[in-house]
C-alpha cells in the first residue's frame, strides 16, 4: 500500500530520466562552443547552415569565414610579412634552400589555399548568396561582361586567403624562385592531401580532366601577366538569367581560355551542349570549368616577385543550378581565383560585396 | 489532481518543474543559436580600425604607407571616416582629440549621431591621415589633423569604392597629394583643368553646371571611381569624389 505523499517507482524513474535527459541536452548546448572549432570549420558550418535554410532566412546567418593569412618566408626563426601587421593566426611557410624546392612549397601553398578554399564553399554547387538579387548597391562582376553574362549581375565573393611574401626574403633568390613558379602545372600534375588520390585539377573539375588541352595551354602562356607580392584566393558566385553554359558558349567558341569538365562538350553542330542530353530541354547545365579568363581580365597572373608572371593563374569553377532548399533553385557560376590583392580596382571589378571577416 | 485542501499532488509538482527545466533549457538554446547566428559586423569593423591604428603607430615621421582594406559581412552599411580635432562635427565620443572611426549608418539620420552610438574609435594624435579614392591613405607627422572621408567609405566592398570627404583641404600635404572634390555644391566652388597629365583646381571658383558635368566626365575619363557603384554620378549627399591619384601620371594640384 502506497503512503500519501511517497514517490510511486514509477514516478522516480520518470524523474530519473528527465533529469538525465536535461542533463544530456545541457551537456550538448553547452558544448555548441564555435571558440572550440578551427576557422575552417566554423566557415564550413556557417556555409552549410546558410545554404540549407530557406532562402528568406539565410542572410540572416553570416558566412563566418575569416581571411587566412599565408605568410611565405626564408627566414628560419619566425618571418614576418609587413602585410600582415597587426594581424593576427597569421601562418609561416617556410622556403627551402634550393630554388626549385621553393618554388614547389610556394605552389603547394597557392593551390591548397585555392583548394580548401573550394572545399570550404561546398565546391560552388551551394547558393551562398542567395539574398543578394542586383541590388543597387551590389553592382560587381563587370569582369563577366567578358564571358557574356549581363555586367551588372551581381557578384558576392569570400576572401579566403591572402597569400603574401615576407618583405626581407632576398630578392635575387626571388626572382629565380618566381622564375621556377608553376602553379598551374602543379595543380595538373600534384594530388591533394586529402589522399583521395585525384589531382587539384580532378579534384575541382572531375576525374575526366587529367591535363590541360593544347588550346588551354597557349592561352595560359600567351603573354605575360602581371604577378603580385600578395594575392587573395577569392570565392566568387554570380547569378546569372540564363543558363550559365550559353553565356559561355560564344566566349568559349572563340577562345581557348576554357576548360569545360564533366559532360559540357562541343556538339557536332559546334555548340556547347551538355553531352548525352539535349540542350534545348531547358535543364541546366551543371559543370566544373577551368578558365585562364579572370587572370587576363584582371591583369594578375599570380604570386610572383617579379613585374611579370610568366603565365596567366588559371581559376576553377562550377556553373550549373545551385543546390538550395528554395522551390526554384537558382543558377549562376562559382569560381575560386587568385588576385592581386592590392589592386582594388580588380577585386572590386569581380565582386560586387565582400562577405566573411578580414 | 488537487486534493481537497486545494495543495497540488506530486504529480503535478514534477510536471511543473519539468516544465520550467524545459522552458530554462529551451531558452539557452535559443541564446546559444542567437550566438551562432549574431553578426559580428562590430567585432570586424574593430579589427579593421586595429589594422589602420597598426599601420599608423608603425610609421615614423614623414613616412607614408599604404593599406587595403577588406570589407566584411554587412560592411555596406559600416563607414571608415575621421575627424580633425578641430573638427566641431566629430562624434563626442572623440572628446578633444582627433579620431578615426567605423560607423555603421544605414543612410537615415544624422551620420555624427550614429556615429556616436554605433562606431568604433580610434583617437589619433600628432599624425596627418590622408586618404585616396582607392583608401590607401597616407600618415605624416604633423600636427593632430586626421582627413579622411566624412561617411565615405563603405566596408561591404573591398577597400571601397564609395569614397566621400567633407573636409576640403589645401595641398600639397605630406608628399601626397589629395584634393577632394565633393560632388554637389561643393563642386561649384573649384575651376579643374588638365595640362600635360597634371590636373589643376581653381579653388573658390564657381564653376557652371555644364562644366560641372564635364569635370565628372573627366574623372570618369580618368578611371577616377563614381560614387554609387557605376550610377549617374548624380547629387547625393553620399557621393563625393577625391582628386587624389591620377592614375596616368602626374599629379592633383591646387593653382
Amino acid at each position: 500500500m502506497e503512503k500519501r505523499g511517497e514517490l510511486s517507482s514509477a514516478q522516480i524513474i520518470g524523474l530519473v530520466l528527465a533529469i538525465v535527459g536535461f542533463v544530456i541536452v545541457l551537456i550538448l548546448l553547452t558544448s555548441l562552443d564555435f571558440n572550440s572549432y578551427s576557422a575552417e570549420e566554423t566557415c564550413k558550418l556557417s556555409v552549410l547552415t546558410r545554404a540549407t535554410l530557406p532562402s528568406n532566412f539565410n542572410q540572416l546567418v553570416p558566412l563566418k569565414c575569416t581571411t587566412k593569412k599565408i605568410c611565405i618566408t626564408d627566414s628560419v626563426v619566425g618571418g614576418k610579412c609587413e602585410k600582415f601587421s597587426g594581424e593576427e593566426n597569421v601562418e609561416s611557410v617556410k622556403l627551402k634552400s634550393d630554388a626549385g624546392e621553393s618554388a614547389k612549397v610556394i605552389e603547394e601553398a597557392t593551390a591548397n589555399a585555392m583548394y580548401e578554399c573550394w572545399n570550404m564553399m561546398g565546391q560552388g554547387k551551394l547558393d551562398l548568396f542567395s539574398g543578394v538579387d542586383k541590388p543597387l548597391s551590389n553592382v560587381g562582376g563587370q569582369i563577366f561582361k567578358e564571358f557574356g553574362f549581363d555586367g551588372t549581375a551581381a557578384t558576392s565573393c569570400v576572401i579566403c586567403s591572402r597569400i603574401a611574401f615576407d618583405d626581407d626574403i632576398n630578392k635575387k633568390n626571388l626572382d629565380e624562385i618566381s622564375g621556377k613558379l608553376d602553379v598551374n602545372e602543379y595543380m595538373a600534375s600534384e594530388k591533394v592531401p586529402d589522399g583521395s588520390g585525384a589531382t587539384y585539377l580532378q579534384a575541382m573539375s572531375d576525374r575526366g580532366v587529367n591535363s590541360y588541352p593544347a588550346k588551354f595551354k597557349e592561352e595560359i602562356s600567351s603573354g605575360k601577366s602581371k604577378g603580385s607580392r600578395e594575392i587573395g584566393i577569392v570565392f566568387m558566385q554570380i547569378l546569372t538569367e540564363e543558363d550559365p553554359l550559353k553565356a559561355f558558349e560564344n566566349t568559349a567558341l572563340r577562345s581557348g581560355a576554357f576548360i569545360f569538365g564533366g559532360s559540357a562538350v562541343l556538339s557536332s553542330g559546334g555548340s556547347l551542349v551538355r553531352a548525352g542530353a539535349n540542350s534545348v530541354t531547358g535543364i541546366f547545365t551543371n559543370f566544373p570549368l577551368f578558365l585562364t579568363k579572370i587572370g587576363i581580365a584582371l591583369g594578375v597572373g599570380g604570386l610572383s616577385a617579379v613585374e611579370t608572371y610568366h603565365n596567366q593563374q588559371i581559376s576553377a569553377g562550377y556553373c550549373g543550378g545551385f543546390t538550395s532548399t528554395a522551390k526554384d533553385a537558382r543558377h549562376g557560376c562559382s569560381i575560386v581565383s587568385a588576385v592581386d590583392y592590392n589592386n582594388i580596382d580588380a577585386v572590386n571589378k569581380l565582386c560586387g560585396t565582400i562577405e566573411g571577416a578580414p | 489532481m488537487r486534493n481537497k485542501n486545494g495543495d497540488m499532488n506530486i504529480n503535478e509538482l514534477l510536471s511543473i518543474i519539468i516544465a520550467v527545466i524545459g522552458i530554462l533549457l529551451l531558452i539557452y538554446a535559443g541564446y546559444r543559436l542567437y550566438q551562432v547566428s549574431k553578426n559580428d559586423e562590430m567585432e570586424n569593423a574593430q579589427k579593421v580600425l586595429d589594422r589602420i591604428n597598426d599601420k599608423i603607430s608603425s610609421l615614423k615621421d614623414g613616412e607614408q604607407s599604404e593599406l587595403t582594406i577588406q570589407g566584411f559581412n554587412g560592411g555596406n552599411n559600416w563607414y571608415l571616416s575621421a575627424w580633425g580635432k578641430s573638427d566641431d562635427n566629430r562624434p563626442d565620443k572623440c572628446f578633444f582629440d582627433s579620431c578615426v572611426c567605423i560607423c555603421k549608418w544605414d543612410g537615415t539620420g544624422k551620420f555624427k549621431d550614429a556615429c556616436q552610438t554605433q562606431s568604433v574609435c580610434q583617437k589619433v594624435s600628432n599624425k596627418k591621415v590622408y586618404t585616396s579614392e582607392l583608401i590607401t591613405f597616407n600618415v605624416a607627422g604633423e600636427n593632430g589633423d586626421v582627413f579622411i572621408p566624412r561617411y565615405g567609405i563603405s566596408l561591404g566592398k573591398f577597400a571601397g569604392v564609395n569614397v566621400g570627404f567633407d573636409t576640403v583641404f589645401d595641398g600639397p600635404i605630406g608628399g601626397f597629394n589629395c584634393n577632394i572634390i565633393r560632388v554637389g555644391q561643393n563642386l561649384r566652388n573649384f575651376k579643374i583643368t588638365v595640362n600635360n597629365g597634371e590636373i589643376n583646381i581653381l579653388n573658390n571658383y564657381q564653376m557652371r553646371t555644364e562644366e560641372a558635368e564635364s569635370v565628372i566626365k573627366l574623372f570618369k575619363f580618368l578611371s577616377v571611381s563614381v560614387p554609387g557603384g557605376g550610377r549617374s554620378p548624380a547629387i547625393d549627399e553620399r557621393s563625393h569624389m577625391c582628386l587624389a591619384k591620377y592614375e596616368g601620371g602626374g599629379s592633383v594640384k591646387i593653382v
